[in-house]
């Protein structure tokens, strides 16, 4: 059983859907490809698991949303997490 | 005159920026919100995607605690990077002095064939398997560039006793080296026992190493867990124990008790066994 989704590559980056394909490596296997403006996803269940097929399906399209809206919180805070770092480590002589 | 301005002053314009955060689902309707310094926060799923699109309003009710909490910073907080940096640099400080336990493999050699085992257990005569003296010395560079006013050196393998010899050197070394430094510093190794001798347990004693060892039970379940080839794990370690505690001191030699599914349903002849052998430190 493998089920094919497609997504538009404007609204979802391939490091989210591979973040999001790993998070449920236990249940799924992602196969993650890009033709043209689609990302392609080859989906199908991990021999022997007992998880319900469908229900791995919704979880891991509920995953792509919250690993965009991840990378979304980590592009917008990335500055001043730098900052916040390089405070934290002034004056510390931990610096090489 | 008013020392402080007036309320209104004090109110943002309702834009803010994000503070670096994570977050994971709880289940479907809410979500845990975590940041840098340990602080967290739970919250419906539709106020976290309203906060992280700027929607979220400044008069929602869980706007101040995400403001305190430092997940959002208005415009005029200019202290909030210096905040989370102090709170960052508070809960980092003990790596300041990095790590004090060194762990020395000084062999994959054992006597034991353990299913559990972590190590690849190689056989006993392939020397090719032990530490060499120049990873050794190379390994006490990196035990002492360790600003840890205190260091710990562990030996273990395989069974550590199977190269006594890089022990004893890496003991003697380490000692050399620590007259200049004057760090605190402590030996163990961990052993089986089961190829203690008295020359090695006198070293011990003169050396002050401590002995680290495993009961795993009574004689057959601790045979079992621990094969070796003349089955006799048990009596070698009962041996060894009174050995050490007799050459190197009662509180050198202490001793963990690996559970493994055979130990199951034997927890009472476990503890006795223990309570018999140990006492104290078992």
């Amino acid at each position: 059983m493998t089920t094919i989704l497609k997504l538009d590559h404007a609204s979802y980056s391939v490091e989210a859907v591979q973040k999001a394909a790993y998070n449920l490596i236990d249940r799924v296997v992602v196969i993650v490809s890009v033709v043209g403006d689609a990302i392609s996803c080859e989906i199908e269940p991990v021999l022997g698991s007992n998880a319900d097929f469908d229900a791995s399906l919704q979880d891991f399209k509920r995953e792509l949303i919250d690993q965009e809206l991840r990378m979304k919180i980590k592009s917008e805070t990335e500055a001043v997490r730098n900052l916040v770092l390089a405070y934290t480590f002034s004056r510390t002589g931990l610096q090489g | 005159m008013s020392r402080f301005l007036g309320p209104e002053a004090y109110v943002g314009d309702g834009t803010y920026q994000l503070l670096p955060f994570r977050f994971e689902r709880l289940n479907d309707g809410e979500v845990v919100l975590t940041n840098m310094v340990g602080e967290f926060i739970r919250l419906p799923r539709r106020k976290l995607e309203a906060l992280v699109s700027h929607n979220l309003s400044h008069t929602d009710e869980i706007y101040p605690t995400l403001r305190s909490r430092h997940f959002l910073r208005e415009e005029n907080d200019r202290a909030a990077e210096e905040l989370l940096a102090l709170k960052v640099r508070t809960r980092l400080n003990r790596l300041a002095n990095f790590t004090n336990l060194h762990l020395f493999v000084v062999t994959l050699r054992c006597d034991h064939s353990c299913q559990y085992c972590q190590v690849s257990r190689q056989s006993e005569d392939k020397a090719a398997f032990d530490m060499t003296r120049e990873t050794a010395d190379r390994g006490l560079d990196l035990v002492f560039r360790s600003p840890n006013p205190a260091i710990k050196i562990e030996f273990q393998g395989g069974e550590p006793l199977l190269n006594f010899e890089l022990v004893r050197y890496i003991v003697e070394q380490a000692e050399a080296r620590n007259q200049a430094e004057k760090r605190h510093l402590q030996f163990v190794i961990t052993t089986t026992l089961s190829l203690i001798t008295d020359e090695i347990l006198e070293f011990c004693r003169d050396h002050g190493v401590y002995l680290s060892s495993s009961l795993d039970g009574p004689e057959d379940l601790h045979n079992r867990n621990r094969p070796r080839r003349d089955r006799d794990s048990y009596a070698r370690f009962v041996a060894g124990l009174q050995k050490a505690r007799d050459i190197v001191g009662h509180d050198a030699v202490s001793a963990l008790m690996t559970t493994s599914p055979a130990s199951m349903n034997r927890a009472r002849d476990c503890s006795a066994t223990i309570r018999e052998a140990g006492r104290r430190r078992l």
